[in-house]
């Protein structure tokens, strides 16, 4: 009776087709799945966004669903991108890096190290889970050389400011002068970065190239035992070197040690089944990139310690600022470039992750 | 690292495989809760709960995923698809066995035993 009275009054029908049309296009607000999605690790938001998105029939109930889904996720992949050497390194570079402080005078206390190392790896782990590993784009990139200008210039004048020195003493002079040549130093670092980018291009065209994932897989293991092995040996002759170049103690140069015996027990075995091979290759992948995160900073350890160590103390203890300005601007740059590198480098194993899930 | 002997599945893994193979083609989070929480009846079953065990069986190797295209009724999100693999469908099995073994003994142990569930 009713179907045919909604088929008679063009009304009724409208107001049907709208109630369906409602219906079909309901969907949490914004923000709500904006939040929801933050609150996801990155590898999970796609699939699980999208399907509370399907069962969403009010907010409350999207909410609801959201606190009990969400917490179990973020604790899911905490607990499978745990890797505890690597973390373990880390938690060392960290408190060397502390250690460093406190053989300069600064002697921050126990409690102190112990907080900023279990902070330092609590912001890694979770870095991890939530962390956007994809490429920058080229807007991004150059944007960040321009950012690390500015904070460069800011840290000059602010920090080691020219409020120390003589009005038209040498220092003075040098400090201006360098303040002054500081834009210039921005299309240095743009040209890098861009270089950086080209770069990582080229690597993504020859990888597109393979046919197979056994093949891929092949050839990322045979890289994975070169580079380690390779990496390995120059970081034995680095921890050989530092004492005399950076003038570190013995910490660093463990860590160096450790770092080399992990790289050479490393070991990618392959597995016989495709879909074994497939899950495996994803971890490998994941585990690579937790491993380039800390040997890039590694790498860049005894360059920050010699800015501290030959600019920047004595910067300070001799009252130059101009020593502390190059300092802190080598510092700065050298983060710029580590993290440029890192990024180009996380983004690229991370495209070959996503393609790997695409191809289930 | 690696666990593949079926021996390690848990009650509620158990429970996971059997949604993803009764799905077959259609095997996905919405869809897998809704089943498990259809099979695991009276007790309640969180969606949090249920992604965290596909995320872990999917590294022990007895399932596999792929994502779909993206679909406009999901805000342009891509569904995740389950499905068994060689490794699952035998320990899912090895489980099943266990279990018919089980009840073979309780009901030759109390007579009378029967597929009857106390409400």
């Amino acid at each position: 009776m009713e179907d045919a009275a909604v088929e008679r009054d063009p009304e009724k029908c409208v107001a049907v087709f709208r109630e369906i049309a409602r219906q079909y296009n309901r969907a949490p607000p914004a923000f709500l799945e904006w939040a929801v999605e933050r609150l996801l690790p990155a590898p999970a938001r796609e699939n699980v966004i999208g399907d509370l998105r399907e069962i969403y029939r009010g907010p409350y109930q999207y909410l609801r669903e959201a606190m009990l889904t969400v917490p179990r996720i973020a604790a899911g992949h905490v607990w499978r991108n745990l890797n505890l050497p690597v973390l373990g390194l880390n938690g060392a570079l960290i408190w060397l890096c502390l250690a460093g402080l406190r053989a300069n005078g600064h002697s921050p206390n126990r409690m102190t190290i112990a907080l900023a190392i279990a902070g330092g790896v609590t912001a890694l782990v979770l870095s991890e889970i939530y962390g956007d590993f994809n490429r920058p784009t080229a807007q991004r990139a150059i944007k960040g050389a321009i950012w690390t200008v500015v904070l460069v210039i800011v840290l000059c004048v602010w920090n080691f400011g020219l409020r120390y020195q003589r009005i038209g003493g040498q220092d003075y002079l040098l400090e201006f002068g360098m303040l002054q040549s500081l834009p210039f130093v921005l299309p240095v670092l743009g040209l890098l970065r861009t270089c950086l980018l080209l770069q990582s291009d080229r690597q993504q065209e020859r990888l597109g190239g393979l046919p197979a994932l056994e093949d891929e897989h092949r050839a990322f293991t045979a890289a994975v035992w070169r580079t380690n092995r390779m990496e390995a040996a120059a970081l034995i002759v680095g921890a050989y070197l530092l004492p005399h170049m950076a003038g570190s103690g013995l910490w660093l140069p463990a860590v160096f040690l450790a770092t080399a015996a992990y790289l050479m027990a490393q070991t990618l075995v392959r597995r016989q089944s495709e879909t074994g091979l497939r899950g495996q290759y994803r971890r490998q992948l994941m585990m690579r990139r937790q491993l380039r995160h800390f040997l890039t900073w590694l790498w860049a350890a005894p360059f920050l310690m010699a800015a501290c160590r030959w600019l920047i103390w004595p910067g300070y203890e001799q009252g130059r600022a101009i020593l502390v300005a190059f300092g802190t601007s080598a510092i700065v740059s050298i983060c710029f470039l580590v993290r440029a590198a890192d990024s180009e480098c996380a983004g690229l194993l991370r495209e070959r992750m996503t393609r790997l899930e695409r191809a289930g | 690292m690696l666990m593949t002997d079926s021996n390690s599945l848990g009650q509620f893994e158990q429970v996971v495989l059997a949604a993803i193979l009764s799905l077959g083609k259609n095997a996905y989070g919405v869809t897998v809760h809704s089943k498990v929480a259809e099979l695991s009846a009276p007790k309640s079953v969180t969606r949090g709960a249920v992604y965290a065990t596909l995320d872990r069986m999917e590294d022990k190797e007895l399932i596999s995923s792929w994502l779909s295209e993206p679909s406009k009724e999901r805000g342009g999100r891509a569904r995740r698809y389950y499905r068994l693999e060689k490794s699952g469908e035998r320990a899912l099995r090895e489980s099943a066995m266990a279990a018919k073994r089980l009840y073979d003994t309780l009901a030759r142990s109390w007579k009378g035993l029967a597929w009857k569930t106390q409400r």
